[in-house]
């Protein structure tokens, strides 16, 4: 059985994305749920160019650590963001290791359905929520500052009455 | 400064567990025996959100537990806001904006909190403000200082973007422009490539600088 066809066993059993690459890391092989969610583009591609651009430190990362295993070894899951088609952005946690005689065999399990986007949607309604508790902040200063100065008044008043 | 140390190493331990209770505990009580919140800001939360951003990229951290560490991060700085204690009104005034679709905004709201320690007015108009809107808050509230903040790589052209409409319209010439993120700090003349007057590294150089520039 070829590489491709015992991953893709492997593939339907987990349903993860699996990919074979060479030696290089260029990839050569993926099973249908990996040029399903990332493209066909994929093949013939290196690694690389499937880490989003600004999180590539830590797909470098990765393959760093990929590349220091030896042959028995896999390595544990990462969790890195990936472009996939339309714009989109994929979290999931891959891991990978040495196939016998040739480059890499990486799988991944996708995130559950719009995780990425729920982490996004929740840290903006954060942001809201701080702005907004410091804006009280500040106003319930600036009205403490107010009667303050409302008393001062208020006394000065009364000690010097009419 | 070994007090903060300790203060580091708790807080830092809080977001490891994703316990905000005793994050904001431990920074009360650095507060309630006499720290000031800007040490607080520069020895203890920045220093343990880049060890957080280290411990993502080396795999030690989940994108999970990096959200949760930065969600107890703003929820801390928002119930510590109280404890800022401003200087009286100096007559200046900042606008504080973030570029485009940047969702990195701790570092301009510490940014934000050392100017109005120092009787600043300030106005932080969060990310994805149009320049036509950054352009109508200089103008409404006469600001003496644009402050921009950027922190994606991949950003750094739309603040030269933003720099030149502010430049373009009829606020131009009055106001300062400010520029700092890690992007500006890692290649330290950037600053003036895109058009700013000038940069600073952190909070509290930037005051610094502004005091110096607007002097
Ligand atoms: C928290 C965090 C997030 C949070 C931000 C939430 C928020 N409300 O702020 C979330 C989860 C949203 C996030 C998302 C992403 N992040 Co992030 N994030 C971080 C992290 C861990 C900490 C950032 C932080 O708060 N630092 C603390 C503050 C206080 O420091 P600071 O920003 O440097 O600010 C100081 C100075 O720079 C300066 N300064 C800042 N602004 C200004 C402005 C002026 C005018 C001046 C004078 C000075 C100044 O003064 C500040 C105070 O002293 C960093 C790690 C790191 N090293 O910082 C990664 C990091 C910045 N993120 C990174 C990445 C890749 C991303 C994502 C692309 C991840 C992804 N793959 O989807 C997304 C992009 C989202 C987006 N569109 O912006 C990378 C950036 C790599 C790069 N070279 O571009 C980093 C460095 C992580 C890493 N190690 O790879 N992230």
């Amino acid at each position: 059985m070829s590489s491709l066809s015992q991953c893709n066993m492997l593939g339907r059993l987990s349903n993860e994305l699996i990919l074979v690459c060479d030696d290089d890391l260029v990839v050569r092989e993926a099973n249908g749920l990996a040029v399903q969610t990332l493209g066909t583009a994929i093949i013939d591609h290196s690694l690389f160019d499937l880490f989003s651009p600004a999180a590539q430190g830590k797909g470098t990362a990765f393959v760093a650590e990929l590349q220091r295993l030896s042959a028995d070894q896999i390595t544990p899951t990462w969790e890195l963001m990936l472009d996939v088609p339309h714009g989109n952005k994929l979290l999931i946690g891959i891991r990978g290791g040495k196939l016998p005689g040739r480059g890499w065999l990486i799988m991944g399990g996708g995130e559950p359905s719009g995780i990425s986007n729920l982490y996004h949607e929740v840290l903006a309604l954060n942001i809201e929520l701080t702005t907004l508790i410091r804006k009280l902040s500040r106003e319930q200063t600036v009205l403490n500052d107010r009667i303050q100065r409302l008393l001062d008044l208020q006394e000065q008043y009364n000690v010097q009455p009419h | 400064m070994q007090q903060l140390a300790t203060t580091y190493e708790e807080y830092l331990g809080a977001l490891r567990s994703g316990d905000r209770r005793v994050a904001l505990n431990t920074v009360r009580m650095a507060l309630a025996e006499g720290a000031d919140i800007r040490d607080l800001y520069m020895d203890v939360l920045q220093p343990a959100m880049y060890e957080v951003g280290r411990l993502w990229e080396t795999n030690q951290f989940t994108v999970a537990q990096e959200h949760l560490a930065t969600a107890i991060t703003q929820s801390v700085m928002a119930q510590i806001y109280a404890a800022v204690i401003c200087n009286p009104p100096i007559g200046r005034t900042m606008v504080a904006t973030c570029i485009g679709g940047e969702l990195h905004e701790l570092g301009i709201r510490m940014v934000s909190d050392f100017f109005e320690i120092e009787g600043w007015d300030v106005f932080y108009l969060g990310a994805n403000m149009p320049p036509d809107d950054v352009i109508s808050m200089i103008d409404e509230h006469r600001a003496h200082l644009l402050a921009i903040s950027v922190t994606l790589g991949g950003h750094v052209m739309q603040v030269r973007e933003l720099i030149n409409a502010v430049r373009a319209s009829h606020v131009g010439r009055r106001v300062k422009i400010m520029v700092g993120g890690q992007p500006l700090n890692r290649s330290p003349d950037a600053w003036k490539a895109i058009g700013a007057d000038f940069t600073a590294g952190d909070a509290r150089e930037a005051v610094k600088m502004a005091t110096e520039v607007l002097a």
